[in-house]
């Protein structure tokens, strides 16, 4: 019996009518009303006042705890599980925000280490008094980078949030400073305005899911971060970029941050004329702010498209919304050839399904670029049914499912329109279910007549996926375990002392006084190393040049060769350098040490390595002796070229010792015998 | 919402008062700052002064949430504008019972768990409502019924004694007489091992269970212990087959159970984390998972379901004390005590329960023996715990003990101090002078072990 076709599997295009089913990749920002405001976090550097431990000396401590700044990558030796719950905010209804998080009844899983977390990150303590030296450098990097007036009480405050990030069920926060008319910073001519900066605990690190529990580690949890907020003043993709880019680099130059992949993280603020206020939270890679906003933009304009036809055309209401209900669709599925589903019936899971009615051939409907309205489904399961994701009416029969089991679907759930679609959730029926709440509480939202705001979370291909509402603005109180800090007249006179260089001195100074390039020195003042560079080149004295090309140049044609750079810490780098510019080592060997501290993915004893080059050094008699053959072999031409023959006979040693001594030597002796020669 | 007008202005200064009287800027209200010599401006909602502001010091929640304190100076142009905010109002209401799910009762005195931050100041308040804690806790009231809520006691722990102690038994025993499943009390978390302890002597043989419990954490948080303490208390009193009183609080660190301890040999052994309370000198009497599942240790009194009737025993002498030993205590604190009409005193000893005995010849007023036998003398009962809580006292091990008992002092076995000081105030009103010794060795309430177990340390 031949089946008959199944109306949702119709050609968008007939279904659509004048609807465009791929979203556009490009936008023109101006005519689409493109406004963004960051929020550009920062991790700070700040051992703990007096502290000892050599840790917390090293990475800088946290903000109301001794603990080591210290993210680690090797295992965790505590664990401890958790529920949050959620709770009254301060108009005594429970905030939305968190009302929603707790629907996902999700267990939490925190791990962490004995060694460098203690029972504040625990939330089995209560917190130390507030890492001073780090309020007093985000008082001074509030003052002097962005002219703004600081607070004279600075409160803290408690920020629920009970998503999990945080153990307490909040975030610690205090607003330090606030803008007036001169607070702003200057990019390609524009003026961006700074609302104000605040000092908070940086949150749990992520570490995924572990079937119904979430998992957090808490090695991040506390880290002081200063979060600068702009006014949303950025009418382009690119002006977003270009913005934080400026503020990185003032950051940066204060030497007061702590620097490498992580320590940064923007949440984007994204708005069109018709659209929303859109919270992108946690872009970690500056270069991929562009990607983001454009991609934002292209949602909110696609979404007012979608729902403009969805009511419109297709008179879609509360009343389609009101009948999406789960269904347990196990038994279809006995016999399924489809493997994911069958090795979930095995698991005892089930195929939860619903109808979506007035969504067919909609699911495929891209939001942004390669994001269908059924990837948006997707990740509202993910995120809030714990589910692995959704299978949709508009890409079925696919993935082993067949045409037989699509059609007893669409008959099980009542889809009988072409108009209306289907989702399936395979795993546990509890996944299944609130998937499908989820879902539902979603398309309430969408049929209001203003687009939802929502807190998104980046994805790697640059679209950005639902992960939460918008919370309301009032959920903070007072943290009853800090008093309140007053900025006195002595702390405002050591933040007064404080002298930041701006980006353009500090390249004057490098030219001038490092004698880099031009070209050299603007590099260095961009490049996420530029606090190790002023450190090794101010500090250790080490030659400018050569730290600048190791940074610049070096680590970038090793990565370009295939070696995995980002094992070379600023350690190694130090050592190293320091090795090269006391003459122990030869410059020449900077390479294949680095390769080789990569190759072992960074556990290696870089002093050893040093070592072992020393040891296999020439002796300056056994250099003589080989520079002395190299010159009597080409007698004529040393002679005919005197000092001139250095340049060429300096090539051929090197390549004949092979790194076993130090240019500078090798060119000391070879002058030497040159001039006996020649005399 | 309240009217912002009866939020006070808290600590803040006359003038400060007076300026914004004069303007009609209450706490609550939404008002302009400008300050034209720093060439800023802002606007938030004035907020009362708490005790730990500094003086001078005008406090604004902003629009964005955030508070802030600024410099009040007469040359602020302040301006009432549009925008109030109120103190926030709770639910106040018990969520809806359900019928035929097992009754309990409940009888709250205050403590952490009783307590919430007001959101608007920052300070910590006792006054929670229990309706207020059961807000948070709807799914309580798909399994159980309370047939009485009451609210006793707004205090702290440890300002809690023995007539608040005898409020409550009657209360309690009020309850299991009025046909209640089993009483849950919260109780704040600093002495409540000695509230526990005074209502297992007060209440004696019990039928049904009273579950005292609290938490470490505020209820503000989305990580309120207290949450899943009270659910376990609640359930351990609705169902579990228990006659005693118990403390039930988490297990571990994690939340994913409770521990059930008896009400005598339970101690706060934490200032802060959330399975601060252990059993000592034995194992908690059993656990309950966050599902409700109870494994228990063997129990000796178990629920009894046909005789139904509690007849407390509240009677209490307060003439007690406990005092702790140490190098260098002056043993002029028993003569003092004695003196001050006590009639009974736990001494704390060090190990195996010493006291200074024999210092070097001409340090002798050091030795607690003479003031110890003076107090047995004047017939104060004298009994001796040790400070290392773990383990039993023993009187003959050493000649400094013999001295000691033979001064006249009790050796209490593995009775925790708390637990004997409690017990003691209650033998002296309950029994006579000579039954006393003989009574404060005799576990009444499970409060002495037979022998002492490997697994319970």
């Amino acid at each position: 019996m031949r089946l008959l076709k199944r109306p949702a599997l119709m050609l968008i295009e007939e279904v659509l009518g004048m609807l465009e089913t791929k979203a556009p990749r490009t936008i023109d920002a101006k005519s689409l009303g493109l406004m963004v405001g960051l929020e550009f976090h920062q991790q700070i550097f700040s051992p703990y006042p007096a502290v000892s431990d050599p840790l917390a000396l090293k990475h800088g401590s946290k903000l109301f705890c001794p603990c080591p700044s210290w993210v680690r990558e090797d295992d965790p030796d505590v664990f401890v599980m958790r529920q949050l719950r959620a709770v009254s905010g301060e108009t005594g209804e429970v905030d939305i925000a968190a009302r929603f998080e707790q629907m996902k009844k999700t267990i939490l899983k925190y791990e962490a280490y004995s060694d460098s977390t203690c029972l504040v990150e625990l939330d089995e303590e209560p917190i130390f008094p507030i890492n001073s030296d780090a309020l007093f450098k985000a008082l001074a990097i509030s003052k002097h980078l962005f002219n703004l007036t600081l607070v004279k009480e600075i409160q803290v405050l408690r920020k629920t949030i009970v998503d999990g990030s945080n153990t307490s069920g909040f975030q610690r926060t205090c607003e330090i400073a606030f803008g007036n008319p001169n607070s702003y910073i200057e990019v390609d001519g524009k003026r961006i305005g700074i609302l104000q900066t605040s000092l908070e605990e940086d949150s749990a690190k992520n570490m995924g899911r572990e079937g119904n529990a979430r998992v957090f580690r808490l090695d991040r949890l506390g880290i002081p971060l200063i979060e600068i907020a702009t006014a949303p003043d950025m009418d382009t993709p690119e002006m977003a970029r270009k913005v934080a880019e400026r503020i990185g680099v003032l950051l940066r130059l204060t030497g007061y941050v702590k620097r490498g992949l992580g320590t940064i993280r923007q949440d984007l603020n994204v708005s069109i004329a018709k659209g929303t206020r859109i919270e992108i939270k946690g872009v970690q890679q500056l270069d991929q702010i562009e990607t983001f906003v454009r991609n934002e933009a292209i949602r909110q304009s696609r979404m007012l498209e979608l729902l403009d036809y969805l009511k419109k055309e297709r008179k879609w209401s509360k009343a389609d919304v009101d009948v999406i209900e789960p269904v347990d669709l196990k038994k279809i599925f006995k016999k399924t050839k489809a493997k994911l589903i069958a090795n979930t019936l095995k698991k005892k899971g089930t195929v939860t399904g619903a109808k979506i009615p007035k969504y067919g051939g909609l699911l495929k409907y891209e939001l942004q670029p390669d994001y269908r309205v059924g990837t948006e489904f997707s990740e509202i399961a993910k995120v809030i049914g714990g589910a692995g994701g959704i299978l949709h009416s508009d890409e079925l029969p696919k993935f082993g499912i067949s045409e037989k089991e699509v059609e007893a679907v669409s008959n099980a759930l009542g889809v009988e329109s072409k108009d209306d679609g289907f989702v399936l959730i395979v795993g546990s029926s509890q996944q299944g279910i609130r998937s499908i709440q989820g879902i539902k509480e979603i398309l309430y939202l969408w049929l209001k007549d203003e687009l939802p705001r929502e807190v998104r979370a980046p994805r790697a291909d640059g679209t950005t996926g639902y992960l939460r509402p918008l919370p309301g603005g009032a959920r903070m109180y007072p943290e009853t375990d800090s008093p309140p800090i007053l900025v006195d007249k002595d702390l405002l006179a050591r933040i007064n002392s404080v002298q930041f260089e701006t980006p353009e001195e500090r390249l004057k100074r490098y030219v001038s006084v490092h004698k880099l390039s031009q070209k050299l020195a603007s590099q260095m003042i961009l490049h996420p190393l530029a606090s190790l560079y002023e450190e090794l080149v101010e500090e250790e004295k080490i030659d400018a040049k050569l730290v600048a090309t190791t940074l610049l140049q070096t680590l970038v044609t090793l990565r370009r060769d295939g070696v995995e750079v980002d094992y070379i810490e600023e350690s190694h780098l130090k050592a190293i350098l320091k090795a090269v510019q006391s003459g122990e080592i030869p410059r020449d060997v900077i390479p294949e040490l680095l390769s080789t501290i990569a190759a072992k993915n960074g556990s290696v004893s870089v002093d050893k390595l040093i070592e072992e080059i020393k040891a296999s050094q020439m002796s300056d008699d056994e250099l003589r002796s080989i520079i002395q053959g190299v010159v009597s072999e080409r007698i004529e031409f040393v002679k005919e070229r005197g000092m001139g023959s250095i340049g060429p006979l300096m090539g051929v040693i090197m390549g004949k010792i092979g790194g076993k001594a130090d240019g500078k030597r090798v060119s000391s002796i070879l002058k030497e015998e040159i001039g006996k020669l020649i005399e | 919402m309240t009217q912002a007008k009866h939020i006070s202005f808290g600590n803040y200064e006359e003038r400060i008062i007076k300026a914004l009287t004069t303007l009609g800027a209450f706490p609550g209200k939404k008002i302009k700052v400008v300050n034209k010599e720093e060439s800023w401006e802002l606007e938030g909602y004035l907020l009362p002064k708490t005790e730990f502001t500094h003086d001078n010091i005008l406090l604004l929640k902003l629009d964005n949430g955030y508070n802030i304190g600024i410099e009040f100076q007469d040359s602020l142009e302040l301006s009432l504008i549009e925008g109030e905010i109120g103190l926030e109002s709770f639910p106040r209401r018990l969520p809806k019972q359900k019928k035929g799910l097992p009754e309990i009762s409940l009888l709250a005195t205050g403590g952490t768990i009783a307590s919430r931050i007001d959101y608007l100041t920052g300070g910590v308040v006792m006054a929670l409502d229990p309706e207020e804690v059961f807000f948070a806790l709807p799914e309580l009231f798909e399994e159980i019924t309370f047939r009485r809520v009451e609210n006793l006691y707004q205090l702290g722990s440890e300002d809690i004694w023995y007539k608040q102690w005898q409020v409550l038994a009657k209360h309690a025993a009020d309850e299991l007489n009025d046909e209640s499943n089993g009483v849950v009390v919260m109780h704040g978390t600093d002495a409540m091992h000695f509230s526990s302890a005074a209502l297992s002597f007060m209440l004696g043989d019990l039928h049904k269970p009273i579950v005292l419990t609290g938490g470490q954490r505020s209820s503000d948080r989305g990580s309120f212990d207290g949450a899943l303490n009270l659910i376990s208390a609640s359930r351990v009193a609705a169902n579990a087959d228990l006659a005693e009183v118990v403390v039930v609080m988490h297990a571990r660190s994690d939340d994913d159970a409770c521990a059930i301890h008896r009400g005598t040999k339970v101690r706060k052994m934490h200032t802060s984390r959330r399975d601060a309370f252990k059993s000592i000198n034995t194992p908690p009497l059993g656990e309950i998972d966050a599902n409700g599942i109870i494994s228990w240790n063997p129990v000796t009194r178990k629920r009894r379901k046909e005789e139904g009737s509690v007849d407390p025993s509240i009677d209490f002498d307060p003439r007690i004390a406990l005092v702790k030993a140490y190098p260098g205590s002056d043993p002029e604190i028993l003569d003092w005590l004695v003196d001050k009409g006590k009639q009974g005193i736990i001494i704390e000893g060090t190990g195996l329960g010493h006291v200074p005995s024999f210092p070097p010849e001409d340090e002798k007023e050091r030795s607690w023996l003479p003031a110890i036998e003076r107090a047995t003398d004047s017939g104060v009962f004298i009994g001796m715990t040790s400070q290392t809580l773990h383990g039993r006292v023993h009187p003959y091990v050493y000649r400094a003990l013999r001295y000691a008992k033979l001064s006249g002092a009790v050796h209490l076995e593995d009775m925790l101090p708390e637990t004997a000081y409690v017990k003691l105030g209650w033998v002296l009103a309950n029994y006579s002078e000579e039954e006393v010794p003989a009574m404060m060795l005799r576990s009444l309430a499970g409060e002495i072990t037979e022998k002492t177990r490997f697994d319970a340390y």
